[in-house]
């Protein structure tokens, strides 16, 4: 009994360390990674510690909303993707993982598109259709990871010290499609451009502003840190070259971000099928055929 | 009868008698409110012999086999003369509805027919029925649905609103086919003989196209022919795989099908293949998912069978009896293939779609190409996660069915631009859907669980992840598209919502049943799947363990390679969702009216001062709000991939594919 108790103290001090420091993590990656933006576009650029001052102003702001319970979804929006990035570090079953992380999500697309508003539901849609983008490449990438590391279970992944980058290059590249999308990179930044992008119509947080924006701020960090430790799972044998990989992984957001220019959704969605699916789909029936 | 109890033999003719005695009084009553009550308490009747048959062939250990003394009372030579009458019938109303194709094809059935059944005199298995825990699943399924769709149309022929767009005099016809079906299906779920299946499939093929009829929607009268023609192309199929069935294993046992380790002996594989492939056109499977697409404005009655328990009953039913025998064989993994495609195309296609029904209908396709692609691997625990598949399908299409019914009769369209606001019009059915598609949506709903676990354990099967991992986002999403068209900030609950009596009944009691067996994950996969396949012997070690603690997806020798604690999800959803919606309740609670603002419209809402008054105001804005929708198509403002992907060139595209994955299947297993 002792044993048991011992490790649900454990798992829930694990869950408290990763809710306090995931946002931090991300928070420090974002910013360092507008400034490499800034620096190539020539700027000097806001200081590595802006998005934390951000999510402070925005938290100091006064409340305004147009309708009460969009409130809840963004909640919804925040919880959901912690409880999915806990179940990660946990090292729940990778699958169910991704459905919370994916659920979270929709509901986030769901809860803008209630609001009576075109330009947000435009931006919703958006959101829909970025899901559709990189959902199959999250869930294939899984399913890849079980047929070489032989199990879901993200502890087991985890524990078993090996490099899966080299089975499943393929698989990896595909993964930067969905870092792209979800850092709201361009050529994939659709349903909102942040920063260093004009947009005249804001996107998908067109109607939130103060406390709510910080909310989704916040959630963006934890995705962040969620996708680096998911890139992590590549290269178990090695956590530190890993977490460099992972680094590089997210800075190099603002190379593709400064290079190319924003698709539209019908193009987005055709690349990231055919290219990241592709990719991952080859890599896949190579691992089987050998 | 030899060596059987009475009491279960009582139970058991109960089942199939009830409905048919019931439907044949339901056509001679001639009072509207003698037949409805004919009809309500031959559905009861047969509901509690139902429940009361399981809970006996449960007491008696799970199989409760019947054998039928053939010297004195010979049902082989029934079934041969009902085979034959019903093909004959088939010809003769190809002949009176100048409809030559049906005659043709039930030509082309009857010719092996006769061959079959007079020049090669078979030996009919000992048992006449077996009732197993998959028969029973089966038969409390189309039961428990039918009876819901028989309670609701009597709410809508109760109600003389001409809803079910019956006439009077064709009413009676309506509850005889119906109750005829589910004595048809109860029938072949729990016959031990193929002819018997057989006879089944073209009955029930007839007794569609008979719904059809009565309905007199006269613009589908030409789908129908379309479906009843397909219906009997894969009855063509299946006598043709019952004889090569015949010839390789020289039985007709249904039960003992599964357990033959003749998979190499190539007659019994060609059977095997075809019985499946016949399955298949029930299934509306690529390529033969035309005729359901086109039956998508079908009236209520008929869409719900057609959609929920119809292709379960009989195209799941049938390639989960026959696949086990197929083992791991080639052939095995291509029915596998072609299901996971389907699976994928269609989902993607339901994406590009804006009409309820349309949705619907590919989600069907989409469902039960995850059932087959589940049923091809055939392992045992496949073979088990696909009863909870079938069963979450077979509710949750019943419940949308008739709400969509409901939808259109009151709003006049089910597209997804109109259910927006559904809740101030339709509070009771909105109420519903909603409580549904969040099943379909919360991670810890049990039908999450069965999808997670069909990616888990067909993860091992060629080209498997490609197929499913896409194809469970695609319906993830679809849900959660349906749920953002129906909701709306902030909600205006309007007029009270007036249903009649049966119709409430019907449609709680679907919504109820869905929730019921979303919880009780664990019993239903333990009582009807795991015991029922435990006893096939296929190649794989793979099993699932589900109880308090969780599921537990185990590998070879005992390794866990899949789990979901589902309990402490449980718990965790409902806490974030009330901790929230608490959250919400003091924020909207404080005395802050004052910082509600306006929506961003870019400008589109400036008025001149003193220009206009304040009701020209709200018009500008209400206008300026539906420039976000699309008006022509109604797609609303949730197009996802409508626009993206053309759904009928995908679709002809995925017919070929497809056609060329079955003559594999084919070619393989000769």
């Amino acid at each position: 009994v002792e044993d048991k108790m011992s490790e649900v103290v454990q798992k829930i001090i694990t869950a408290l360390v990763v809710v306090v420091f995931a946002p931090i993590i991300g928070g420090l990656v974002t910013g360092t990674e507008r400034k490499i933006s800034a620096r190539l576009q020539g700027r000097y650029g806001p200081s590595i510690l802006q998005p934390f001052y951000d999510i402070l102003k925005l938290m100091a702001k006064e409340k305004s909303e147009v309708v009460p319970s969009q409130f809840f979804y963004v909640a919804a929006y925040l919880v959901f993707n912690i409880i999915s990035l806990v179940a990660l570090t946990l090292g729940a079953d990778l699958v169910i993982v991704m459905l919370i992380f994916i659920f979270s999500n929709l509901v986030f697309a769901i809860g803008t598109s209630t609001i009576e508003s075109p330009y947000s539901k435009i931006g919703a849609q958006r959101e829909f259709i970025q899901i559709l983008a990189y959902g199959p490449i999250l869930l294939i990438s899984v399913l890849a990871v079980k047929i070489v590391a032989g199990s879901f279970v993200g502890s087991f992944i985890f524990k078993n010290s090996s490099y899966l980058i080299i089975d499943l290059p393929l698989v990896f590249t595909a993964l930067m499609i969905v870092f792209n999308i979800k850092m709201k990179k361009s050529p994939f930044d659709l349903s909102q451009a942040p920063f260093n992008h004009q947009e005249i119509v804001k996107g998908i947080t067109l109607e939130y502003s103060g406390y709510q924006l910080a909310m989704i701020m916040l959630t963006n960090f934890y995705e962040i840190t969620f996708l680096m430790l998911f890139v992590l799972m590549f290269f178990t044998a090695n956590l530190y070259l890993g977490i460099g990989i992972a680094l590089f992984c997210v800075l190099l957001q603002s190379i593709t971000d400064n290079i190319t220019a924003r698709l539209t959704y019908r193009q987005m969605i055709i690349a990231s099928w055919l290219i990241g699916g592709g990719a991952a789909a080859v890599n896949i029936i190579w691992v089987y055929l050998k | 009868v030899k060596g059987v109890k009475p009491l279960g033999l009582l139970l058991y003719f109960g089942v199939i008698l009830i409905p048919l005695l019931g439907g044949v009084l339901c056509f001679y009553s001639r009072k509207v409110s003698i037949r409805n009550s004919i009809a309500i308490s031959a559905v009861c009747l047969m509901l509690v012999e139902v429940l009361a048959l399981t809970i006996y062939v449960f007491k008696a250990g799970g199989v409760y086999r019947i054998g039928v003394d053939q010297t004195l009372f010979d049902l082989d030579w029934i079934v041969k003369f009902l085979n034959l009458i019903l093909l004959i019938y088939l010809v003769y109303l190809g002949i009176r509805i100048r409809k030559l194709v049906i005659s043709i094809l039930s030509v082309f059935q009857i010719i092996p027919l006769i061959i079959f059944e007079i020049f090669i005199t078979y030996n009919s298995p000992k048992l006449t029925f077996v009732i197993d825990r998959l028969s029973l699943a089966v038969m409390l399924l189309s039961s428990l649905a039918g009876s819901i769709i028989i309670m609701y149309s009597l709410g809508h022929l109760d109600h003389r609103i001409n809803i079910l767009d019956l006439k009077n005099r064709r009413q009676p016809g309506f509850f005889m086919t119906m109750l005829l079906l589910i004595a048809g299906t109860n029938l072949a779920a729990s016959a031990n003989n193929l002819m018997w299946i057989y006879f089944v499939w073209n009955a029930s093929g007839l007794c569609i196209f008979t719904l059809f009829y009565i309905s007199g929607k006269k613009k589908l009268f030409d789908n129908a022919v379309r479906a009843l023609a397909i219906s009997l192309m894969g009855g063509a199929v299946l006598i043709f795989g019952i004889i090569f069935i015949y010839k390789g294993s020289s039985t007709l046992s249904v039960v003992e099908l599964a357990n033959n380790q003749l998979h190499k002996y190539v007659p019994f594989a060609l059977g095997l293949v075809l019985v499946c492939i016949a399955a298949f056109t029930r299934m509306a499977q690529f390529p033969f998912a035309n005729w359901l697409t086109n039956l998508e404005n079908a009236p209520l009655p008929l869409s719900a069978i057609l959609h929920g328990y119809m292709p379960v009953s009989s195209g799941v039913y049938l390639i989960m009896r026959t696949v086990p025998a197929l083992g791991n064989t080639m052939a095995g993994r291509l029915i596998s293939v072609a299901g996971g495609f389907t699976f994928l195309i269609s989902s993607i296609i339901a994406l590009t779609k804006y009409k309820g029904r349309s949705i619907l209908t590919y989600s069907t396709i989409s469902n039960m190409g995850l059932c087959v692609w589940c049923l091809g691997t055939g392992s045992r625990t496949a073979l088990g996660i696909t009863v909870l598949l079938a069963v979450f399908h077979v509710f949750f299409q019943t419940i949308m069915h008739c709400c969509i019914d409901i939808i259109e009769k009151k709003v006049g369209s089910s597209s997804l631009g109109a259910i927006k606001g559904l809740e101030g019009r339709l509070p009771i059915t909105s109420l519903i859907m909603l409580g549904t598609l969040l099943c379909m949506l919360l991670p810890s709903s049990s039908i999450i669980a069965s999808n997670w676990i069909a990616a888990e354990i067909t993860e091992s099967v060629f080209l498997s992840p490609i197929f499913v991992a896409p194809g469970i986002l695609f319906t993830f999403v679809l849900w959660a598209r349906i749920t953002a068209a129906l909701l709306r900030s902030p909600l205006h609950i309007g007029e009270k919502e007036k249903l009649p009596i049966p119709v409430i009944v019907s449609v709680f009691t679907a919504f109820g049943l869905f929730i019921l067996t979303n919880i009780c994950f664990a019993p239903i996969y333990d009582n009807f799947a795991e015991l029922q396949f435990n006893l096939y012997n296929p190649a794989d070690k793979m099993a699932i363990t589900a109880g308090f603690t969780g599921i537990h997806i185990f590998g070879d020798s005992n390794f866990v390679i899949g789990k979901f604690s589902w309990i402490p999800m449980y718990l965790i959803v409902f806490a974030v969702l009330l901790l929230v919606s608490y959250l919400l309740y003091k924020l909207s609670g404080r005395k802050n009216k004052g910082t509600y603002k306006e929506m961003y419209m870019c400008g589109e809402d400036y008025v001149n001062e003193g220009g206009e008054n304040h009701e020209n105001v709200e018009g500008q804005r209400k206008n300026s709000k539906m420039q976000g929708h699309d008006k022509n198509t109604g797609a609303g403002d949730t197009y996802t991939l409508y626009g993206v992907i053309e759904p009928v060139k995908l679709q002809t595209l995925a017919n070929y594919v497809a056609a060329a994955v079955i003559f594999l299947i084919i070619g393989t297993s000769i």
